[in-house]
């Protein structure tokens, strides 16, 4: 019975996971078309999120965490763009290195994973369920 | 109720297996996207020699007072062991296929739903046989 409850809790955290890995994927979305504020400053950089295990103390089992969520460390694009007031001497304004179709492609996954741990709690949840309609 | 074929005691193991096999399975699920890791499963095959030892629990005969009495093999949790064969991993490192777990996590769930099926039979059978004649 108690492991129906931690398999639970184990979705549950996969969940949240998945739901901070959205939200991070929301904020790059959010900074997809945004340049430099000054021509020498940075434009916003893509974050990432990376998931670990970590053990949960009051239920004793491994669960998944995010662990980290980093910067994406690839190169700035250029846009020729003289008119912006983030425009180097040549012209060019650096944009962020967000690329909306591999954003796109982890919130699907994002989805996918979360869909996967749903099922996986109304499978245990219905094991529950059937143990106690036992003592009906 | 002692015994050879305690068709209730059975049951529970099994379905006691069954639990951890579906937390085991929902550690792999909620572990799809975690670099590095491995998915893991129950061993069957050390169910079925669990069950064999519990349903014909060897025990020495004791002849005279000083002996002492032997031990029946206790059953600990279902030792959970790291699945061979994985079909892929991806360049993170991590092997779990979802459809793969989600088919397993069905399995579970129909084995589970035919150990309370069951269950429910032998209740009523039991509750047939207490009624008693003429209903």
């Amino acid at each position: 019975m108690s492991d129906l409850i931690k398999s639970m809790s184990i979705s549950a955290a996969g969940m949240k996971a998945q739901g901070t890995r959205l939200r991070v994927i929301s904020e790059n979305m959010a900074n997809a078309g945004s340049t430099a504020l000054t021509p020498d400053g940075d434009p916003y950089r893509r974050k990432l999120v990376t998931f670990g295990v970590t053990l949960d103390r009051e239920l004793g089992v491994p669960v998944v965490d995010v662990t980290r969520i980093s910067r994406d460390s690839t190169q700035f694009g250029e846009r020729f763009q003289p008119g912006h007031p983030a425009a180097n001497a040549s012209g060019y304004v650096k944009t962020t290195n967000v690329n909306t179709l591999v954003e796109m492609t982890d919130m699907r996954e994002a989805e996918r994973s979360y869909q996967a741990n749903l099922k996986v709690m109304q499978a245990s949840r219905g094991m529950l369920q059937r143990t106690i309609d036992l003592l009906r | 109720m002692e015994g050879k074929f305690n068709i209730f005691a059975v049951l529970g193991k099994r379905m006691d297996w069954l639990n951890q096999r579906e937390r085991v399975l929902s550690e792999n699920i909620a572990n799809s996207d975690t670099p590095e890791y491995k998915p893991r499963d129950l061993d069957g095959s050390k169910f079925s020699r669990l069950l064999q030892s519990q349903l014909a629990p060897v025990e020495p005969t004791t002849t005279d007072r000083a002996h002492l009495s032997g031990t029946v093999v206790r059953d600990g949790p279902a030792k959970i062991e790291g699945q061979r064969h994985t079909y892929e991993a991806s360049p993170t490192g991590n092997a779990v296929i979802l459809e793969e777990q989600l088919i397993k996590v069905q399995e579970t769930q129909s084995a589970y739903q035919l150990m309370t099926n069951l269950y429910r039979k032998h209740m009523d059978m039991f509750r047939i046989a207490v009624r008693g004649p003429g209903g």
